[in-house]
């Protein structure tokens, strides 16, 4: 069965694996040598700019290019027509029942659905010399009415787009049991409307690509900053029908991604066609004000969520009902389906909660499209069930420590499926509230937020525990009702002076890749850190669908441990021949081959590498002497990472400003693969929470007309709003990945944003004041404030 | 200097990292891509062109400023410092090193001016405080390591020895 | 978002910059750009030339003299921040300066350039306000004084004709003590809402005092209602508490997508309440 080959564990001893070691990446950083997008220029390189929708919802009813296309350096000017004829766009959905599929056209050819849509582009010899061009571009709009938020798609008074019936995408029932008995009993319900804010995931670095199309070979050469090289390959033959050899997307160092780099745009597909016309290389780096209008937005989301409790505090029923906000297209490849359906299929968390009616909704808006961003899908409802549960305890006057114990899944319940089917086979869920609450100091924290109240200072406690489907594959995938199979490859090969080189399709865009993909090839090889390159930079190297869903350290560690055994097994084959004695009995470490026990009796890594490639003589019969591995890897089951996040804040109500005085976070990824990269990631993770829950919104006017198009109103945190953290690690090893490896990268924006909304909500319990929609701003805290006084 | 016309170009004298430069560009070119494309040093980072994340942040005659909000003309007669003047031939210094060190950086795109606000606050206090490192660097945006280890990084004893140095050298 | 073609010019003296603006109606004066350069990256304005105010040197100083701080439109809000002068004579600006954006956009935006842009989130019209300062104009007929109170003509408009320069503000040394509070989404972002309060106390009792809003309208507010009322009485929490209630209660103020009307006019009264109080504090201390 190729499925159990695929997630095939290497076994090896663990060296360089769990050790903090600085990165090799760094020095290029640090002294402005990395070479990102923007870096690249070509000898003829020409620049473009995109002509964006200024409307909503609009069919275009005259676009006169002449004078652009007139001006001196302008070389090409083209509008969704001229896009029409080699590709009808981004077609996008889910194979799934009742899913409505959606084309989003390259550059929109008669009716806009956004603002920011693409409706012309400018190819000159700059990028100013373009965006001059483009305000010369007359283009005459009829409005048609807007969608401008869910509550008027379900009035259904207008149609976002053609497309979609009704402005449904999708809707899913994902669990439907009986509940309504159980909450009518029940001690206590807890209940509310959460509204969970749009936001931008805002990487430094904005969307780009340059692209070059060598006419008298039909290459190209596609340079982009994307998370998913090998899979935007794929998806660029096939969008453009363009045969996928002749294709080679180049990844250069990438600025951040954090998901909005991890779909197929419109752009791309733009540029490409453009590039070919001309065949002139030619650059679109994308400027902050589009990245905001046009790239991906995210985790906009409404929950109406309770939890039916028993006197005890003991969960008896949820339910949850979770609408998207989608915007007018799905997003490629992942649709329009990646927020709330996820969502529901995650509800409970960590919880026994033995009875759950779950459904979701994904609605079409005239907005930019629903994207992934860190925690995609999760972190709404874990926001909104967070809070009902801190709510619950204050009701019941448990600690909110306490209610958590009492429902949480122990390890004795393990394997635990739960009431959305999911097999919780591992983590130390209940170990993550006792060492929180230990960090927290809570006995402590209740007596100072008593005496804060007595002098008017209002602080809270928020608490949020987590586990995490990271590093999803086909099994994960299917479990959210997404039927697509998702591996990744690595080639590993030991060079002929005993390095070794690998390639894969996990290119990195800040997480230290190069470094901890070659700790992992370091140990499965026995040589030291520095004997290993990772080059993920072409996909002329191994396929795969590249670095997302806290999947990287996975797959790459599944897949490097499985090329690399082929290689093990040969190099011991080699040397227990060359040494006379059973390959059973070699082993590879430090950088040699030798006799187990026996340091003395073998030799180093580049000889016995030098013996195969250059030496038959020593080789044992029928020896096949490649020694280049290609190995593919998909997790036989979820791999579930877990942890929990707390955070005090203090309220000033006169004012709305909160304050943020500590964060904690426990992490159990299993194994770490280099301690500090996990820190950054929780670290960085938290700063992202703190931004999305207290700051960043997407806010559109009721024309649909985005308001927030500059970092001077989309605001980003700062070193000011994001205080410092205190972290500590649980492990428990997965047996599905090599070296016991979970991947991490997106649980703090799953789990933090909880934390500190549900501090927020604990610091104004006492004044009968509940925050359910975000972003919590000074504005909206008075605004509570005042509801409650009156 | 008399009125130029748009499409005119204008010589720019100008010193970078120690070295004497002549370009040529238009008024309205600003001073982060004139560094960029006209001299090549592609250490400067371009991250919003309207002055807020500060990843365009270079030393001006020894004070930061926003690469993006100047113009290419204005670095008429300036000294100008950018990352790429910052190691001495292929060591980091001692701030660069603790960056490293410190894990202060992730994708690396805010990472120059982030040394800019940070050498320029180092000159005038060695051994500043965490806030007040904080709310030096607060006009830097980074969206990968939520500012802690940078923090760590320039409150670093290493790091407070060498700016020590620099002060009274 | 690449800056729209423009012509330039970097006059040596203050008639040649002059000169230059009466020359041409949709030349702007360049100052420290820090406003200005992003409004031309947004191509939301396209003057036909830029006139470099960055060699006038003329206009890049701070002098005391005869009562009054004089400050050159062309002084940066890092020099404000650093300079001795300030902290002795005009606590105020040193206070609230520390409030304009960050070090990389100080050491390059100036006072001049921040009262001619008349962003009213922004401190500097605020502080002039509440100081009463003098704005100085050149145009080519010669130069002009324009007071404080009939510079600012609403949002993003000013006394300054075309054809003239802002050249510098003088300062009236007050022998008020001062207190400045702001709230901002962020530290380094536009007031939310602002208060500056000056008291001048004789024996415990307020002999006169000064009450400027920020943010909550088109321009500075004084509120001289509240000011009158201070009047002979002594500065306690609850008659500061009444003194920001009569400073707000006619308030009309604006909701924008950072913070609602409501929330401008009744903070803007906190903002009063601790401005006094910590001015009140600092009178005795």
């Amino acid at each position: 069965m190729n499925k159990v080959l695929k997630s095939d564990v290497a076994q090896f001893p663990l060296n360089a694996i769990g050790q903090s070691i600085l990165r090799k990446e760094d020095p290029k950083l640090l002294t402005g040598r990395g070479r990102y997008l923007a870096d690249i220029t070509l000898p003829g390189m020409l620049h473009a700019a995109f002509v964006r929708s200024p409307f909503a919802h609009a069919k275009i009813t005259h676009i006169d290019v002449a004078a652009a296309a007139a001006m001196d350096g302008v070389e090409l000017v083209w509008t969704g027509t001229d896009t029409q004829r080699f590709t009808q766009g981004v077609r996008a959905g889910q194979n799934c029942d009742n899913y409505v599929h959606t084309t989003q056209p390259a550059m929109a050819h008669e009716i806009v659905h956004f603002v920011g849509e693409t409706v012309a582009i400018v190819v000159a010899a700059s990028r100013r010399l373009a965006e001059d061009a483009a305000e010369l571009i007359d283009i005459d709009y009829e409005e048609l009415p807007v969608v401008a938020d869910i509550a008027e798609a379900n009035e259904a008074s207008a149609i976002a787009n053609a497309e979609i019936p009704d402005n449904i995408i999708h809707h899913n029932v994902r669990v439907a049991h009986d509940v309504d008995d159980t909450f009518a009993n029940a001690a206590l319900v807890v209940e509310d409307v959460f509204y969970n804010n749009r936001v931008s995931a805002s990487p430094m670095e904005t969307r780009g690509c340059v692209v070059n199309h060598e006419w008298t070979t039909g290459l190209i050469t596609f340079w982009s900053a994307t998370q998913i090289p090998g899979f935007l390959r794929t998806m660029l033959a096939n969008f453009l029908q363009i045969p996928e050899h002749t294709i080679e997307v180049i990844t250069p160092q990438v600025g951040g991604g954090f998901g909005q780099k991890a779909h197929v745009h419109v752009e791309e597909l733009v540029i490409c066609l453009c590039a070919r016309e001309l065949s002139q290389p030619i650059s679109w780096v994308e400027d902050r004000q589009e990245n905001l209008l046009s790239a991906t937005h995210a985790k906009h989301q409404i929950n109406t969520m309770a939890i039916a409790v028993d006197n005890d505090g003991r969960f008896l029923a949820l339910k949850n009902h979770a609408t998207t906000d989608s915007g007018a297209y799905n997003c490629f490849p992942w649709s329009a389906s990646i927020e709330s359906k996820i969502g529901v299929g995650t509800c409970t968390g960590v919880y026994k909660i033995p009875l759950v009616r779950g459904e979701s909704l994904e609605v079409a808006t005239n907005k930019c499209l629903i994207g992934a961003y860190r925690g995609v899908g999760w972190s709404a409802g874990q926001t909104a069930r967070e809070i009902l549960i801190d709510r619950a305890a204050r009701e019941l006057k448990l600690s909110p420590f306490e209610i958590r114990r009492r429902n949480v899944i122990r390890t004795e319940d393990f394997p635990y499926t739960n009431a959305t089917d999911l097999r919780i086979h591992e983590g130390t869920f209940l170990e993550t509230i006792d060492v929180l609450e230990r960090m927290v100091d809570y006995e402590n924290f209740k007596q100072r937020q008593l005496d804060a109240r007595a002098v008017g200072k209002y602080i809270g406690l928020g608490l949020s525990i987590f586990h995490e489907l990271g590093g999803i594959g086909t099994r994960t995938n299917s479990y959210f009702g997404n039927p697509v199979t998702t591996y990744d490859s690595s080639t590993v090969r030991v060079d002929p002076t005993g390095t070794v080189t690998v390639t894969t399709a996990l290119a990195s865009s800040g997480q230290g890749l190069p470094t901890t993909l070659a700790q992992i090839a370091a140990d499965a090889l026995g040589v030291s850190v520095d004997k290993v390159v990772i080059r993920a930079e072409s996909t002329a190297n191994a396929y795969g669908l590249g670095t997302f869903a806290s999947r990287a350290a996975v797959f790459g560690a599944g897949s490097i441990g499985r090329a690399a055994d082929v290689l093990r097994t040969k190099i011991k084959q080699i040397a227990g021949h060359m040494l006379e004695v059973s390959p059973e009995d070699i082993v590879l470490e430090n950088d040699t081959v030798h006799v187990a026990g026996v340091p003395a009796r073998g030799m180093s890594m580049a000889e016995v590498a030098g013996a195969i490639y250059f030496a038959e003589s020593a080789h044992p019969e029928n020896f096949d002497p490649t020694l280049e591995a290609t190995a593919t890897f998909d997790p036989a089951d979820n791999i579930l990472a877990n942890g929990g996040h707390a955070a005090i804040v203090e309220v000033d109500i006169e004012t709305g400003i909160v304050r943020i005085e500590k964060v904690f976070a426990v992490e159990d990824c299993g194994q770490m693969i280099n301690p500090m990269i996990v820190e950054g990631q929780m670290r960085g993770g938290i700063a992202q929470a703190i931004g999305a829950t207290m700051l960043e919104e997407l806010v559109h006017d009721e024309n649909g007309q985005l308001v927030t198009t500059t970092f001077m109103d989309y605001l980003l945190p700062s070193a000011v709003d994001v205080p410092d953290i205190e972290i500590e690690h649980l492990t428990t090893p997965s047996d599905l990945v090599p070296g016991g490896i979970k991947g991490l990268g997106e649980s703090a924006m799953i789990s933090a944003p909880a934390a500190v909304a549900g501090a927020v909500n604990d610091a104004l319990a006492c004044l009968g004041v509940s925050i359910t929609r975000g972003a919590i701003t000074p504005s909206r805290i008075f605004e509570a404030l005042q509801n409650a006084q009156t | 200097m008399k009125r130029v016309a748009e499409d005119e170009l204008i010589q720019v004298r100008t010193t970078v990292n120690g070295r004497s430069y002549t370009f040529s560009t238009e008024a309205r070119v600003n001073l982060a891509d004139a560094l960029r494309y006209e001299l090549g040093l592609l250490g400067t980072k371009v991250g919003c062109e309207h002055g807020v994340c500060g990843a365009c942040t270079i030393l001006v005659d020894g004070k930061s400023a926003r690469a993006c909000l100047m113009l290419g003309v204005q670095a008429e007669g300036r000294d100008i410092s950018t990352i790429e003047g910052w190691a001495t031939g292929k060591e980091l210094n001692p701030l660069q090193e603790s960056f490293r060190r410190h894990h202060a950086l992730q994708c690396g795109f805010c990472t120059s001016g982030f040394l800019a606000t940070a050498t320029e606050l180092l000159r005038e206090n060695p051994t500043p405080t965490r806030e007040e490192v904080r709310e030096r660097i607060s006009g830097n945006l980074c969206r990968c390591t939520g500012y802690e280890t940078i923090v760590d990084a320039i409150c670093d004893p290493e790091v407070a020895a060498f700016a020590r140095g620099e002060q009274s050298a | 978002m690449k800056f729209p073609a423009f012509a330039y010019a970097r006059p040596a003296t203050v008639e040649e910059a002059v000169t230059l603006l009466a020359s041409d109606d949709e030349a702007r004066p360049l100052a420290g750009g820090q406003t200005l350069l992003p409004i031309l990256a947004l191509r939301m304005s396209m003057p036909s030339c830029l006139v470099d105010l960055n060699d006038l040197e003329e206009l890049k100083s701070i002098t005391v003299g005869d009562g009054v701080v004089r400050v050159g439109a062309m002084v940066t809000h890092a020099q404000n921040l650093a300079s001795a002068e300030h902290r002795t004579h005009l606590p105020l600006l040193s206070a609230a300066v520390r409030h304009v954006a960050h070090e990389a956009i100080r050491t390059r935006g100036t006072i001049g350039g921040s009262l001619a842009h008349a962003d009213a989130a922004a401190e500097m019209p605020l502080v002039v306000t509440a100081l009463e300062a003098t704005m100085v104009i050149v145009n080519q007929q010669g130069e002009r004084r324009v007071a404080a109170s009939d510079f600012f003509g609403g949002h993003f408009t000013t006394a300054i004709e075309a054809g003239e320069l802002l050249t510098a503000i003088e300062f009236p040394i007050s022998d008020h003590r001062w207190a400045f509070e702001e709230v901002a989404r962020r530290p380094g972002d536009f007031a939310l809402v602002m208060a500056a309060a000056g008291l001048k106390l004789n024996n415990g009792a307020c002999e006169s005092a000064r009450i400027t809003l920020g943010s909550v309208a088109d321009r500075p507010l004084r509120a001289t209602e509240a000011e009158t009322f201070l009047v002979g009485k002594s500065v306690t929490a609850g008659v500061a508490a009444e003194a920001a209630q009569i400073a707000t209660q006619d308030l009309k103020s604006h909701g924008d997508i950072h913070a609602s009307a409501e929330y401008r006019r009744t903070v803007a009264g906190t903002m009063v309440k601790r401005a006094l109080t910590r001015a009140a504090m600092e009178q005795s201390a």
